[in-house]
């Protein structure tokens, strides 16, 4: 199962948090806080892996309080927790969870599983994230993200549904996506039926115009994601079919 | 209402113009942006209001406004601000008509809902609504936030609609409803009963997505309880073989991997199509999950040949993805080549797979040199330990950059630690088998100390962590204790090569003082082996080693003792005795017990040499006497700073060493304090002298080489003095904490004793110090009662092995009452004789008789003793307590001490002293480049623990503490699975029965019985099955015992709704 997806950018900046299990406000910053640490300190071309033992994620037993952020006090209360129950070793390994990542530009692109996803399934499933969301947005880049979080969230939402994939073909996600999105605009236009339609099309034109002038930076994402990822990707994603 | 009708209306008409007022989202991240530029307070303050914004926008009736403002909320919460105080208006935003603000609520209660049971009941009807929508993505969000938000009582609630939906028309919907489906189970196992079959009908269905979600659903199942869709293994083996999908493909794999636990038989049936699907693919991926399935799955048998032919080919497989060098195949990669060497360790000597192994262990990828270094200990052998450590040892300096100066990064505190207890653990392994050299293994030891603790490049006291500190200070301490124990003749080679340094030197105890319990240990407990060997050929060298070891013993002593001497001279900075200045305020309890203990030991073995470099048949000179007063003084003087400590412990202790060491000092002196005085102001005296120099020193700012050479000067001066003036001083010079200035000590040291055995043996005993005798109570009681018994290695189980005495009969009644009254008062005046006041006498009196007579009245009393101890109960006779004793642990008298048949009670008196250490029975000695080690000792014939030596236990902690998440997550998801369990056991291990019957070749007959007898077993089990992990086992348990059944009967278990079953599963199986 999936346990979280999460994006923040090369500053931790949370962009995206998804967690599929209940998680305190609280405990998601810290778990953010963590994995960005994690994971910012390693440079590229290495694995996209990481075993993430110090990572405090609670279950739904409230047991395991908050996490206080300090790593050295996690690794005390763990040592404690942990000593009585030895003979634990062999789930250990089964549903041990393991973070994976992908660094596109600016952004992260974090996975939380644990041992019953395929780790190198789930490195395509990255790719299949951001390559939808590329589609939904025409050429993503960071500032997408950031303004239409909602709809990250949506897309996210057509790929992986409670933790389980849901679906890995990108033409089927993003046409979920543009039926959503349809829908949502002739609902929203139904609300301006009400005004005036001058004073509608002002109101249009303002939202656009806050919506293209936010800005400049940030990088375009899809370039990169596009060539370098492909690249990455295809060498031993042959044969994986999301793009048919 | 009208009037509020009215009112939104107005609101609505107005909000154009109202734009100014309502901020959208987009301003919000805006205003984020903007304010977290300037300054995190006035972020911090722009939260604020933008939070009672919200709060406001909330409280209109507006829904356009109100779904605004959760959205925004919604934005917020991803910053950690709880919006739970939000939910009603969530629901209300959720139940608008309009798809755009449904679509908020929706996201909101997904982002945000925490199982807040009374909204949810009343999201319930929403929830309902949605799901019977006409609009599909509607339906769509509906099971969105179902399968994210599902508690117990919706799921019972809304299952009948979420149901439904499996057979809408739309393959998307389908597809959704399928993994909310695994929701509600999670939450309502009911519901896996009553819908099984329509589950299972949608892996026909016509859509790839539809049979991918339902497989994802049953994999997630499996792996909680595995044997409920055991039975439909040809279904998922044909969908496997008809798909080109290769994420489907993967998630079968996944199944398998859970399936095969339970149902071993299938791997012949699958594991060929695995191996060809393996070959055939180009996807990496694909090839990785084949190999793992058969991997993890446990489909490979190690003493098969066949198998060990696949595991060959995946190993080949996995080299050939490795030839990519792309990290991320590396990674999982090393993940199975582990599992695959260690079922079959002969495909180690591939040397492909070493060379690769050892180049990634010094790769720069911290996270791959992890992976590399848990394959370590299967690649390890007697002849490539060497370079394995070596390279280890290389991961722990830090790495160089290009200018050859040590790169700042440090190497990870985690990564530290488990290279040092893996190295520890390669080494240790099998008793120590593999080490080709003990002391270049101590000098391994020593350098992961060092390297790991006190990395030279940075400051880096603070950059690893207390804890980590200690688990490796635990780990390298209990090593040489291991070591010191098992392996006799490294004890010298231990105790002069880490020991003696590791007590004078200060960065231990302040970085790591849990380590001074190992050392001060091993100081105790092995201080008469302080060795100089290569000494030891001729007469003359042999009392010049002793003198080295004399010298070593006492300036260890003094580092840990001498604290007073500081006190007096009022130093406060640059103290002589910096350690046992701050031993006094150690907080560690732990090792202050040690310490008290191993005080006296050392003393007790400062003693013993003096013996036998002095002694004169027991009797030393009058200065030496003296000075081992003074020394006992000392002790005394430092043991009583813990008199008052607050740890129990080491109060206890060190008051009762101190009550008996006063009682020592009282024998040697008799109340006459004046020499020692005499001689603690001659160490004063020299102390102040040697500040005074130094402080010369510094002002003329001399040179380090000239320091040491007046410092040499100094002390050969002094010696030469101290053998004329027969006191000795020097003793002292040699407790300075600096090394150097304490190896030439030690030298000027032994120069001295020489001289002081030249002039002695020159003008014999009688001239200038007439012999005094060391009372009885510091010599052999003390002695023997600290060294009686060698420590052995013990096996970790062998103490619960321990027969019971077989003449033991606790029922027999030794001593009649009336006898038991003429007894005690005897008893209670034996206590005194035995103890003190024959001690006392005998101290006394026997400096005035010869030494024949000394021995010849100790025999005389001996004799009477053991006739008056012949009924005395409190007592056994020799004879009896010998069998006695051999019955239980038969001890091997290794040192025999000289009063070991004196009395029952010096032994008794040992024993207790020694209690609390292993015992031992047999030593099995394992021969290995001409050292012995000791093997673990085992009590009678049943079998101890599975090799553990006594250092695994930190490591096993250790490695706890590295994979302690990984369950974290399970909590969750097991509980329901608990609950889950308990139908699926006991209606659908029937299913997986009937497979077996249909595979047992002679069913029929007597069936009823059989299977009733089962029957009844596995519901007596779900019953009992409250946690998760009984009921896992439990149900193991009751499937390998009816698998059991059906071996030795030929027959399965079959039941009245087996017949209705079977149909079906005969069907399943043709295909």
């Amino acid at each position: 199962m999936i346990q979280a997806v999460l994006i923040f950018n090369n500053h931790g900046k949370p962009r995206l948090s998804k967690f599929y299990t209940p998680v305190t406000s609280a405990e998601q910053s810290t778990l953010l806080a963590q994995i960005f640490q994690l994971v910012s300190d390693r440079p590229a071309g290495l694995c996209n892996f990481l075993d993430a033992p110090g990572l405090v994620f609670p279950g739904g037993k409230s047991r395991r309080g908050v996490a206080k952020g300090k790593s050295k006090s996690n690794a005390l209360r763990r040592l404690n927790e942990y000593q009585p129950d030895d003979e634990e070793g062999e789930n250990d390994e089964e549903d041990e969870l393991r973070v994976i990542y992908r660094h596109y530009a600016t952004l992260y692109f974090v996975f939380v599983v644990d041992g019953g996803e395929s780790e190198l399934g789930i490195l395509d499933l990255i790719q299949v994230f951001v390559e939808s969301l590329d589609r939904s947005f025409e050429n993503v880049c960071e500032l997408d993200l950031i303004f239409h979080f909602d709809e990250v969230i949506l897309v996210l939402a057509e790929i992986i549904q409670g933790g389980l994939v849901l679906e890995t073909n990108i033409t089927e996600i993003s046409t979920r996506f543009h039926e959503a999105a349809a829908q949502r605009k002739a609902s929203a236009s139904s609300v301006k039926e009400i005004l005036p339609s001058s004073l509608a099309s002002i109101a249009a034109d303002t939202a656009n115009g806050i919506r293209r002038g936010g800005p400049p930076g940030g990088g375009r994402l899809g370039v990169s994601t596009g060539d370098n990822v492909r690249n990455v990707a295809g060498r031993w994603l042959q044969g994986l079919g999301f793009g048919a | 209402m009208s009037f509020q009708l009215q009112n939104s209306e107005v609101l609505a008409r107005l909000k154009p113009f109202g734009i100014l007022f309502e901020k959208s989202l987009t301003d919000l991240i805006k205003g984020i942006r903007g304010h977290s530029k300037e300054s995190p307070e006035s972020l911090l303050q722009f939260f604020d209001t933008v939070i009672v914004e919200c709060k406001n926008e909330l409280a209109t009736s507006d829904l356009e406004t109100k779904a605004m403002a959760i959205l925004k909320l919604t934005y917020l919460e991803m910053y950690g601000f709880d919006m739970s105080w939000s939910n009603f208006q969530i629901l209300e935003v959720m139940a608008s008509s309009k798809f755009q603000q449904k679509r908020i609520g929706y996201l909101a209660v997904i982002q945000s809902f925490k199982n807040d049971q009374d909204l949810l009941i009343l999201a319930t009807n929403q929830f309902k609504k949605d799901l019977n929508s006409y609009n599909h993505t509607e339906i769509g969000l509906a099971l969105s936030g179902i399968a994210t938000i599902v508690t117990p009582n919706l799921a019972k609630d809304i299952n009948d609609d979420v149901v439904m939906k499996l057979s809408h028309s739309s393959p998307y919907i389908r597809k959704k409803a399928m993994l909310a489906m695994y929701k509600v189970i999670l939450q309502y196992p009911e519901s896996l009963r009553a819908n099984f079959q329509r589950i299972i009908d949608k892996l026909d269905d016509e859509d790839t997505a539809v049979v991918s979600a339902t497989i994802n659903v049953i994999c997630e199942i499996s792996k909680k309880n595995p044997n409920i869709f055991v039975g439909y293994l040809p279904k998922f083996f044909s969908i496997m073989n008809n798909t080109s999908n290769n994420w489907l493909v993967i998630r079968i794999l996944k199944l398998f991997q859970s399936l095969s636990k339970v149902e071993p038989r299938m791997k012949k049936r699958i594991m060929p199509s695995i191996v060809e699907l393996m070959t055939k693919t180009n996807a990496y991926s694909l090839i990785y999950e084949c190999i793992n399935c058969i991997v993890s799955g446990d489909m490979l048998s190690a003493d098969s040949s066949r198998d060990q032919e696949t595991g060959k080919l995946c190993l080949d497989k996995l080299l050939l993805m490795f030839a990519k060098s792309d990290y991320n195949l590396v990674f999982v990669g090393l993940l199975t080549m582990y599992k695959i060497l260690k079922k079959f360790p002969a495909l180690i000597d591939d040397g492909a797979v070493r060379s690769f192994v050892l180049a990634h262990l010094g790769g720069n990828d911290i996270i791959i040199k992890e992976k590399a270094l848990e394959l370590c200990d299967l690649l390890v052998n007697e002849d490539n330990i060497g370079e394995i450590v070596k390279k280890l040892l290389f991961q722990l300096m830090p790495p160089e950059s290009l200018d050859g100066k040590p790169s700042p990064k440090l190497i990870p505190e985690r990564l530290r630690v488990s290279i040092a207890s893996k190295i520890v653990s390669i080494a240790s392994s099998n008793n120590y088998s593999n080490i080709p050299n003990f002391k270049w293994y101590v000098a391994v030891l020593k350098d992961i100390f060092n390297l790991s603790l006190f990395p030279e490049s940075l400051v880096a006291d603070n950059l690893i962590s207390f804890e980590s500190t200690k688990t490796i200070a635990n780990l390298i301490g209990n090593e040489y204790v291991s070591l010191c124990i098992k392996v006799p003749s490294l004890r010298p080679t231990i105790l002069n090569q880490v020991i003696i340094d590791a007590t004078q030197d200060t960065r231990i105890l302040e970085v790591c003082p849990v380590f001074l319990k190992y050392i001060y240990w091993i100081i105790g407990e092995y201080v008469d082996e302080i060795e100089y060997v290569g000494y030891d050929e001729e007469d003359e060298t042999k009392v010049e080693s002793l003198g080295l070891k004399l010298s070593s013993q006492v300036s260890i002593f003094n580092t840990l003792v001498n604290c007073q001497i500081d006190i007096s001279l009022k130093r406060t900075s640059k103290k002589h005795f910096p350690i046992s200045d701050k031993l006094r305020f150690l907080a560690d309890s732990d090792v202050l017990t040690l310490l008290i203990q191993a005080l006296v030991k050392l003393y007790s073995g400062i003693l013993n040499t003096y013996l036998t470099l002095y002694g004169v048949n027991g009797e030393l000179p009058r200065d030496k006497f003296i000075q081992m007063a003074y020394f006992l003084s000392k002790l005394i003087n430092f043991l009583s700073n813990f008199e008052q400590h607050y740890h129990y412990e080491v109060q206890e202790r060190s008051l009762s060493w101190l009550e008996f060491l006063k009682l020592c000092l009282e024998a040697m002196m008799g109340g006459d304090l004046a020499p020692i005085r005499e001689l603690e102001l001659e160490d004063l005296e020299y102390y102040k002298k040697l500040q005074v120099s130094e402080e010369l020193e510094q002002e003329l700012d001399l040179e380090n080489s000239s320091d040491s050479d007046s410092d040499e000067n100094l002390i050969s001066n002094m010696s030469l003095n101290e053998s004329v003036q027969s006191e000795e001083p020097e003793v002292s010079v040699l407790a300075t904490d600096d090394l150097e200035t304490f190896e030439l000590a030690a030298e000027g040291r032994a120069l001295a004793l020489l001289n002081d055995l030249q002039s002695e043996s020159g003008a014999k005993p009688e001239t200038a110090n007439e012999l005094e005798s060391i009372p009885m109570l510091l010599h052999p009681i003390l002695s023997s009662m600290l060294k009686s018994h060698e420590i052995r290695p013990v096996a970790k189980n062998s103490q619960s092995n321990v027969p019971f005495p077989e003449e033991l009969d606790l029922e027999r009644q030794i001593v009649h009452s009336e006898e038991l009254q003429g007894f005690e008062d005897e008893a209670e005046d034996e206590l005194y004789d035995d103890t003190y006041i024959e001690e006392q006498l005998s101290s006394e009196q026997n400096s005035i008789l010869p030494d024949s007579d000394v021995e010849r009245e100790e025999a005389r009393r001996k004799k009477e003793r053991a006739a008056r101890l012949q009924d005395d109960p409190y007592y056994l006779k020799s004879d009896e307590k010998k069998s006695k004793v051999s019955a239980k642990r038969k001890p091997k008298p290794l040192s025999p001490s000289p009063d070991q048949t004196r009395s029952p009670l010096l032994l008794s008196l040992a024993e207790i002293g020694e209690s609390k250490r292993p015992k031992s029975l047999k030593s099995k000695v394992l021969k290995k480049e001409k050292v012995m080690v000791l093997d673990d000792e085992v009590v009678g014939n049943a079998s101890p623990a599975p090799e553990e030596p006594v250092i695994k236990k930190p490591q096993k902690k250790t490695a706890n503490v590295f994979k302690i998440d990984a369950s974290n997550l399970e909590g969750f998801d097991l509980e329901s699975s608990a609950k889950e369990t308990t139908p699926g056991v006991d209606e659908y291990n029937i299913d997986l029965d009937a497979i077996r019957k249909l595979l047992a070749e002679d069913v029929e007959k007597k069936l009823k019985k059989k299977s009733k007898k089962s029957k009844s077993k596995s519901d007596t089990k779900t019953d009992a099955g409250k946690s998760t992990k009984s009921t896992k086992t439990d149900s193991k348990a009751g499937k390998s015992e009816s698998r059991e059944e059906l071996v030795s009967n030929g027959e399965g278990p079959g039941t009245e709704i087996k017949t209705k079953k079977k149909k079906k599963k005969r069907a399943v199986i043709a295909d």
